[in-house]
């Protein structure tokens, strides 16, 4: 299955799947079109979270995503855990594996934070090679969210939807583009949103992630810990229209509220995606190829 | 601020952040710290020729971004399995000793979940706090929770294995132990401070008494048992592999000890029974 199968595969609308909401889960089994659940959480552990991912994963589809493939670091791929990735992914039957452009230690140290990189030729060529080495090992398009940053490097030399749009291009990786992440660097940045969105490489976007963030005097900060803004419906709409739809998940990893909340949320975005018109996309462009 | 500053080597550009990031005062301290200058002169950053800013603040104050987000991440991480050692010591007792413990022993997996491993050693080196032999002993208990939780899979013996072994049979067996089983000797009741801070409790730090604890696994969920002695020098001996009559040596005597091999059994704390045939 290459990337472009994964784009059209839409799922509809999810959620995280979060401990907290456990529980609730396994009394209700309620009615859901898919979890997207965080792969570190079921890795390194043979106990409770790897049975609940089981039963879960037998009712409903599920995707993997990651923070700790560390793949922008200038440290060597981790071998081990990208087995135990595949092996996870290979337990629950994820429909893909994403992680985010991003490093998260190096020199072997691990910092657990999603950190920014230059978007320089060197950083693109090097997390070429990453993202191929990954692939190998998954035999699968790895899937790459953009990060919320909360700095610039001066040496950068593109912008990173052009560093994204050559890094999916070159390498056939799949985009997860968090919609709040967009909205949070354009702020901390100063750009325009709807530019990134216009230059997204559409083929290749298999996911929309949406979110809240926490605003403070000086930054937006992608804490997840409350529900998505105006702003960030809109562009969400936005991206509905120039993709004719992907697969979309709200994320919420700070003071959780309970599961209908959340869900209550995420269902915001199924009407937008009912009401916004497709102008563009994968569901057009491959169609038209076939 | 150098319109085209010539960008500095990813490896170099990623050392220098790290050492920005784990400093535990704040980013520029980092920056001008001896490591973080043989990376990157001070004056490059000033002038905006790494991290773009309007000036220094601007640039300080992104990157304490990371800073600050480094070691409120993993003292987090440190709370969430440290309950018992955070109310034994204190918001600031605590605090204090995880920055030294971040400092020290940098997450060094890509899972969070083994960050506490070296806590209790590093808690025994502190020569100066107070109680230092009972926080480390309960940061002990606490680290065994959870690798108990987070232990491989396992599938406890079917109990009709046991009552299948001939008394020849049960003299040579080796009752292999499941992977969550951890089995501690404390000099303080650890367990009973910990259940009472579980509890809601305002537990004081207690005085001596040796306490033998199993923590295990069953049913997705973890035990934690205060045992007699006898009861657990015998799952010791299991646990290290001895075989069963060898291990029953340690029982001193104790007329019970048939129901504790029944209790066990029913816990699932054991995967195999290695025994001679015929």
């Amino acid at each position: 299955m290459d990337v472009f199968d994964l784009a059209r595969r839409d799922l509809g609308v999810g959620i995280g799947l979060r401990s907290v909401h456990f529980p609730h889960i396994l009394e209700h089994w309620p009615e859901m079109p898919w979890f997207e659940v965080l792969s570190e959480n079921y890795m390194n552990t043979g106990g409770r979270p790897l049975h609940v991912l089981d039963s879960i994963a037998e009712r409903y589809p599920v995707v993997m995503h990651g923070v700790s493939l560390n793949l922008c670091s200038t440290d060597p791929l981790d071998f081990d855990y990208l087995r135990e990735l595949r092996a996870l992914r290979d337990r629950c039957g994820a429909a893909f594996v994403s992680d985010h452009l991003c490093w998260t230690g190096v020199g072997g140290k691990n910092l657990h934070d999603l950190l920014p990189i230059p978007y320089t030729e060197e950083a693109l060529q090097h997390t070429c090679r990453k993202v191929e080495q990954v692939q190998d090992c998954l035999e699968a398009p790895l899937v790459l969210e953009n990060p919320s940053t909360y700095l610039e490097f001066a040496g950068s030399t593109m912008s990173e939807w052009d560093f994204l749009t050559r890094l999916a291009t070159q390498t056939g990786c799949g985009l997860l583009l968090d919609v709040n992440n967009v909205y949070v660097c354009s702020q901390n940045h100063g750009f325009d949103p709807r530019t990134y969105l216009e230059h997204t490489a559409w083929d290749h976007v298999v996911q929309f992630h949406l979110a809240g963030h926490t605003r403070f005097a000086t930054h937006l900060l992608d804490t997840h810990s409350a529900p998505a803004c105006d702003e960030v419906w809109e562009l969400f709409r936005h991206a509905q229209e120039l993709s004719g739809g992907r697969s979309t998940l709200f994320e919420w990893d700070a003071d959780i509220p309970s599961f209908e909340e959340v869900w209550e949320e995420a269902r915001k975005a199924e009407a937008i995606r009912g009401a916004a018109p497709a102008r563009n996309g994968v569901m057009r462009s491959t169609e038209a190829t076939e | 601020m150098n319109p085209n500053p010539e960008p500095l080597p990813l490896d170099t550009l990623q050392r220098w952040m790290s050492v920005v990031i784990e400093h535990s005062r704040d980013a520029a301290a980092g920056a001008r710290s001896a490591a973080g200058r043989s990376m990157v002169p001070l004056a490059r950053l000033r002038h905006g020729d790494v991290v773009k800013g309007a000036g220094p603040t601007e640039v300080y104050r992104r990157l304490d971004v990371y800073n600050g987000g480094y070691f409120a991440r993993l003292k987090e991480a440190l709370e969430s399995d440290f309950a018992g050692l955070v109310h034994a010591l204190g918001e600031p007792g605590f605090r204090h000793l995880a920055l030294g413990y971040v400092r020290q022993h940098p997450s060094r997996h890509p899972n969070l979940n083994v960050f506490n491993r070296h806590l209790p050693v590093f808690l025994g080196r502190q020569r100066d706090l107070p109680n230092r032999a009972f926080l480390r002993d309960l940061a002990e208990l606490e680290v065994r929770i959870t690798m108990a939780f987070d232990a491989e899979e396992f599938t406890p013996l079917d109990t009709a294995t046991l009552h299948g072994l001939t008394p020849e049979q049960w003299q040579c067996a080796v009752l292999v132990t499941n992977p969550s089983l951890q089995l501690m000797v404390s000099g303080y009741p650890v367990n009973a401070y910990l259940q009472a801070v579980y509890d809601g409790e305002q537990p004081e730090i207690p005085g001596r008494s040796r306490t033998c604890v199993a923590i295990y696994r069953k049913d997705d969920s973890v035990w934690r048992h205060v045992m007699p002695r006898p009861a657990f020098g015998v799952l010791s001996a299991l646990a290290e592999g001895q075989p069963l009559a060898t291990a029953l040596e340690r029982a001193k005597g104790a007329a019970d000890f048939r129901y504790w091999f029944a209790d066990w059994a029913a816990d699932g704390l054991f995967t195999e029974v290695i025994a001679p045939t015929g």
